[in-house]
């Protein structure tokens, strides 16, 4: 098998926040009870408690070009699958391969300064991103066309609008030019132009035979580049398949669940 | 497409090795986040650089009039004042660069969660950046050179050996602060104390040669010995002679720090992101 991304039987384990089983106090008692580990076993059932797996056992397939949609509701595992494939954070347990360059956007404008102008931030973040500064001194001023922040690009950045902020962000992943793009749901505060804009690029990228991993609710904006869904569901892949059917199950769970979507408290 | 890099994500084991081409690939990420963390620090506050430039020079002035009065003279027939200030220079880049290395993962938590890129060249990135503090706290150096008709001699060719010693030591204890703080944050809070503590057994104010015999040694642990008295020999080595077997001891300890520190971070780093 030669797909793009093979993801096999991952897991992702979390302690919950503020939980008993971090910060100092706790690894200063657990490291104190170690001895006696074996004569309470109650003690391990209490921390199996409060662990919480964000991703159990998921498996999939995406073959090279494929352009996919990840939907799924608050804390369904979205955002930990992306990043394990990022390599942002490693699974408890599973594997993936990746076979390509990887091109990770799962936040708008990390490590933008608000302090520096937009052009400093253009090479601030690119630096981040991994792009070569002379590629980036080549392709600046395609940047700041896409981005249309020529007036302002000297400019501090604390002086932009979140929406422009995003738009300079985008202009800048769009140079990365990745074999597989992950994407988390970054599309959320641009306004309509822009996601149109946005939703043409990934277009392009997909007839270049570009491999798209796409996290989002939306499943409207989903359907409008991609041909196949991964529905996760609580940690777990509720169903693959072409997005309609995807999308058909989806809407029917939503109505079993009621109106409101199931937003739990989110791990991270 | 001639060749296609695989990349594999596993499970974290309990060695990680480091992909030393991958971290050489990404030099100039370094060089953009001490770009980045200077034009930020010298462009907000002017007050910056008037800070890194008095507080060695303050402490210099106030301890000098105190130690002159009340004790008479310095160590031998070095001038006080070029005494301690060469001191307290070194000590106004390490005190800075540990505490921005502790702060160093908290402070990028998005690079950290958000981007994939090795993450040891954020804290290598902050010992680096403070090195500008360390020649602004320089500044007056020549000015007190002239003032007491001090020339260097050849001894100053090792100022490149006393900054490379500053950076390991910095990485080294940088790197442990840094792992250490992503999970506890107790040790930022318990950092200035612990620093304050260490400016006291350090050689600042005092010629190391006064420590007694019995605790040499472990006097000599500190890495801080090593780098403050080197320093003192770079510049007044026609006069000066720190002891030899105590920078022996505190350059093997600041290797030390940095072989442990690195360990230490490689092994906690693939759960950096989750810890934070």
């Amino acid at each position: 098998m030669n797909s793009a991304i093979s993801v096999r039987a991952v897991s992702k384990r979390f302690a919950r926040p503020g939980s008993y089983t971090r910060g100092l106090r706790a690894s200063i008692e657990q490291a104190a009870r170690m001895p006696l580990a074996r004569v309470l076993p109650q003690n391990g059932r209490a921390v199996a408690e409060q662990e919480r797996w964000a991703l159990n056992d998921v498996s999939f397939e995406i073959a090279p070009g494929e352009c996919v949609g990840l939907v799924g509701h608050n804390g369904a595992g979205k955002s930990v699958l992306l990043r394990i494939l990022a390599r942002v954070t490693r699974p408890t347990r599973g594997e993936a391969d990746l076979r390509g360059r990887v091109g990770a956007v799962l936040d708008v404008g990390v490590g933008f300064n608000r302090e520096l102008n937009g052009r400093e931030n253009i090479f601030l973040q690119g630096a981040i991103l991994g792009i070569k500064q002379r590629d980036l001194a080549q392709k600046f001023d395609a940047i700041v066309e896409l981005s249309g922040m020529r007036d302002f690009i000297y400019e501090p950045l604390k002086t932009y609008s979140n929406g422009m902020q995003v738009r300079l962000a985008f202009s800048i992943a769009a140079q990365l030019e990745p074999e597989i793009l992950l994407m988390d749901e970054v599309l959320a505060v641009a306004d309509q132009d822009f996601i149109r804009e946005c939703v043409d690029q990934l277009a392009a990228l997909k007839r270049q035979g570009r491999t798209i991993l796409l996290a989002s609710h939306d499943l409207a904006l989903l359907s409008q580049v991609c041909t196949r869904a991964l529905w996760l569901e609580r940690g777990r892949l509720n169903a693959d398949g072409a997005i309609a059917d995807v999308a058909e199950k989806y809407h029917a769970h939503a109505l079993v669940q009621g109106a409101a979507p199931d937003v739990r408290q989110r791990v991270f | 497409m001639t060749e296609t890099k695989i990349i594999r994500v596993r499970p974290a084991r309990a060695w990680n090795g480091l992909d030393w081409r991958e971290v050489w690939e990404r030099r100039e990420l370094v060089a953009a986040l001490v770009r980045r963390d200077l034009r930020v620090r010298y462009r907000q506050t002017f007050a910056g650089v008037l800070w890194v430039l008095g507080q060695p020079l303050i402490t210099t002035i106030v301890l000098s009039l105190l130690v002159t009065r009340l004790v008479g003279a310095g160590p031998g027939n070095i001038p006080y004042p070029l005494f301690v200030y060469l001191a307290l220079a070194t000590w106004a880049y390490q005190s800075h660069a540990l505490t921005k290395a502790a702060n160093c993962f908290i402070e990028h938590s998005q690079l950290v969660q958000r981007v994939y890129l090795p993450r040891v060249l954020i804290p290598l990135s902050v010992t680096l950046a403070a090195l500008v503090d360390f020649a602004v706290a320089l500044i007056f150096l020549p000015v007190l050179l002239l003032w007491y008709r001090v020339i260097p001699g050849w001894s100053i060719l090792a100022l490149p050996l006393v900054v490379i010693l500053m950076m390991v030591t910095a990485f080294g204890i940088g790197l442990w602060l840094a792992t250490l703080n992503a999970e506890y944050r107790d040790i930022a809070f318990a950092l200035p104390f612990v620093l304050q503590l260490a400016l006291f057994v350090s050689p600042m104010f005092y010629a190391s040669e006064m420590i007694p015999a019995p605790w040499r040694w472990l006097y000599a642990l500190n890495p801080m010995v090593a780098i403050v008295e080197g320093m003192r020999w770079t510049f007044l080595g026609t006069q000066y002679a720190p002891p030899p077997d105590l920078i022996f001891i505190s350059t093997v300890s600041a290797f030390g720090i940095l072989c442990s520190g690195f360990f230490f971070f490689q092994r906690r780093e693939p759960n950096l992101a989750d810890v934070i």
